[in-house]
């Protein structure tokens, strides 16, 4: 017959047996019942624990309870009178009028939702070099969106991968979707990953509304985090052409008509944009925003090649990433002239130094309630910081798993969760590097 | 609004709040401003869980004031003449001297635990069960009485090796 520990013991002293699993309750008590020896323990423990209560109480200061109505009556006077917009609000809205913007041009350019083939909807890769050309800064890594189609509290993603894998040579938007089975012209297996997807080629290009290049994929990728499991995947993949390539500006030249919204007009950082729609806008916003204002251009010899190599484009967890959102993190603190946006109070969204491995916006339905950054430490393992919104609990933040320690902070924009396999003074010290610094 | 009876949560919490700050930021009145705070916060967000809410609001309140404490320090010993020194030591009570005596021994000895055995010490000492000990601290119900258990016979054997060094300099 084991004993008792002496954690139990503590347990049964402090009355917190009634919060163990059920039968550890029963089996401490039943123990306690028919073993002298742990009772004997009980009784040492008992001394212990009421010494340190009673050196703590040598600390216990006189409390003097102020009026809870003036304290009642403090805040009411103090509650502002419209509800200041978060920087996740200011994103949602310009995401949404981006996709409304073009959504509507769309419509007026004749375009029906119905009258689009669902291959073309599902996934069109554009070739924009012409708009990406001008004046775009050099984009060194691709970004891939993802958008959550299957977990309830996923709403979207956002992916780095590595620069190695995607030539520089096409500026390029492929924006990936799970499709209907119907769609599939081809499968492949992508990598080791579970079946769960599959990557799709040679579309017939007449069902391709305005991209002569076009790649359908379905996403297929081992999942890092429990979150992750059941996402489906949207991915852009946006890649840059030389040095006239440059990361932002191209999505808005590429996915605004030439002759309509000149680029200088609008421009646009890709990145900042895939963030507002990870965080915002449903899969076929995504879609049909990349799919259908995306310039008619004929393939080239660089998209062909880079499609035969296309088994590099499998994201591979341990590739290096800087990402876009890394780039994109709450850290650059953006100038925004809108004065209830207090962007510069807000926390990085990654630990600087650290490889981003997934970015996803955490909701349920079209609600976002948050963020969650998946990074790499030098050592290889896993750190996950999820970054409510305000007022959401914590309680959609799933439990650390064995192994894991946690730390939060609460901060004016929502708390901040990390969770890792480290010392919780390791942790405290990553959560503090997401504060600015003064 | 929630069903929550702000008032007697107020009434319940207060003190353990304040109690539970003051062995973080060791002053009284600043203990008692963080405690109002946290509610004033509370108040504004109500929270669903608003005990484990306010006690989260409170550690970090506290951290954040251990940075300006630090800061102000800095700023003090840059600033203070050695005059000046003197007249403080000289303007202090003797009674309030036992309590910060007193405070000083509880402290001295919380410092000397690590941060997850001081603060499961600190979170049950303000009334906190088991499981918000253990979703503050990231540990599994089953695993805040160990910590526990670890935590206060670290205390007694710190607590009593101070007194044993003070009645040696005596």
């Amino acid at each position: 017959m084991s004993h008792i520990d002496e954690g139990e013991l503590h347990a049964y002293l402090d009355g917190a047996l009634d919060e163990y699993p059920a039968g550890d309750a029963v089996r401490i008590r039943e123990h306690l019942d028919s073993c002298a020896e742990c009772v004997e323990r009980l009784e040492l423990e008992r001394a212990i624990r009421m010494e340190a209560h009673a050196i703590l109480g040598l600390a216990a200061p006189e409390v003097e309870l102020p009026s809870f109505e003036e304290l009642r009556a403090y805040v009411e006077r103090t509650r502002p009178k419209g509800r200041a917009i978060s920087v996740y609000a200011y994103r949602m809205r310009l995401a949404a009028s981006v996709v409304l913007a073009l959504g509507t041009g769309w419509m007026l350019r004749g375009g029906l939702p119905g009258a689009q083939a669902p291959e073309a909807r599902a996934v069109t890769q554009v070739d924009a070099t012409q708009a990406v050309a001008q004046g775009a800064r050099a984009l060194s890594e691709p970004v891939s969106v993802a958008s959550g189609g299957g977990a309830a509290g996923d709403i979207g993603s956002i992916e780095g991968a590595g620069v190695s894998e995607m030539p520089a040579t096409v500026p390029a938007l492929a924006v990936r979707a799970d499709l209907p089975s119907e769609v599939v012209a081809e499968r492949q297996e992508i990598g080791s990953a579970p079946a769960t997807g599959a990557e799709i080629r040679s579309l017939p290009e007449a069902e391709m509304r305005s991209a002569a290049a076009a790649e359908v994929f379905a996403v297929a990728e081992p999942a890092p985090v429990e979150a992750q499991k059941q996402r489906a995947a949207v991915d852009a993949d946006l890649t840059a052409s030389g040095a006239a390539a440059e990361r932002g500006a191209g999505l808005a030249a590429e996915s605004t008509p030439a002759d309509d919204s000149p680029e200088e007009d609008a421009p646009l950082d890709f990145a900042r944009f895939a963030d507002e729609v990870a965080t915002t806008a449903s899969i076929d916003e995504v879609v049909t925003t990349a799919a259908i204002d995306a310039a008619p251009v004929e393939p080239t010899a660089d998209s062909a090649k880079r499609e035969e190599s296309s088994p590099s484009r499998e994201r591979s967890a341990g590739a290096p990433v800087t990402s876009a959102l890394e780039q994109n993190s709450f850290a650059a603190r953006r100038s925004v002239s809108d004065d209830d946006v207090a962007i510069s109070d807000e926390p990085s969204m990654a630990v600087p130094g650290l490889e981003v491995v997934t970015v996803t916006s955490l909701g349920q339905g079209t609600a976002p309630s948050g963020t969650h950054v998946v990074q790499r430490m030098e050592d290889g393992s896993i750190i996950e910081i999820y970054h409510l919104l305000p007022d959401v609990e914590l309680d959609i933040v799933p439990a650390a798993a064995a192994g894991l320690n946690e730390v939060r902070a609460l901060t004016e924009s929502g708390w901040i969760v990390l969770q890792g396999p480290r010392p919780v003074e390791e942790l405290e010290t990553l959560l503090e590097s997401l504060f600015p610094t003064g | 609004m929630s069903g929550i009876d702000w008032n007697d949560l107020y009434r319940t919490t207060f003190p353990e709040l304040v109690r539970f700050l003051h062995r973080k930021v060791w002053d009284e009145e600043r203990a008692r401003d963080l405690a109002q705070e946290a509610f004033v916060r509370a108040l504004q967000h109500e929270p669903r869980q608003p005990r484990a809410w306010l006690f989260q609001v409170a550690a970090n309140l506290a951290r954040d004031e251990a940075r300006t404490v630090i800061r102000r320090k800095k700023h003090l010993v840059l600033l203070k003449t050695e005059a000046e020194v003197k007249e403080e030591s000289s303007n202090d009570p003797s009674a309030k001297l036992t309590e910060q005596e007193r405070w000083a021994a509880v402290r001295e000895v919380l410092d000397s635990l690590s941060e997850k055995d001081r603060e499961a010490l600190l979170l049950w000492d303000a009334g906190q069960s088991y499981t918000e000990i253990a979703n503050q601290l990231g540990l599994a119900v089953g695993a805040v009485g160990t910590t526990l258990s670890r935590a206060r016979k670290r205390l007694a054997k710190a607590y009593e090796e101070r007194e044993t060094v003070d009645v040696a300099h005596r």
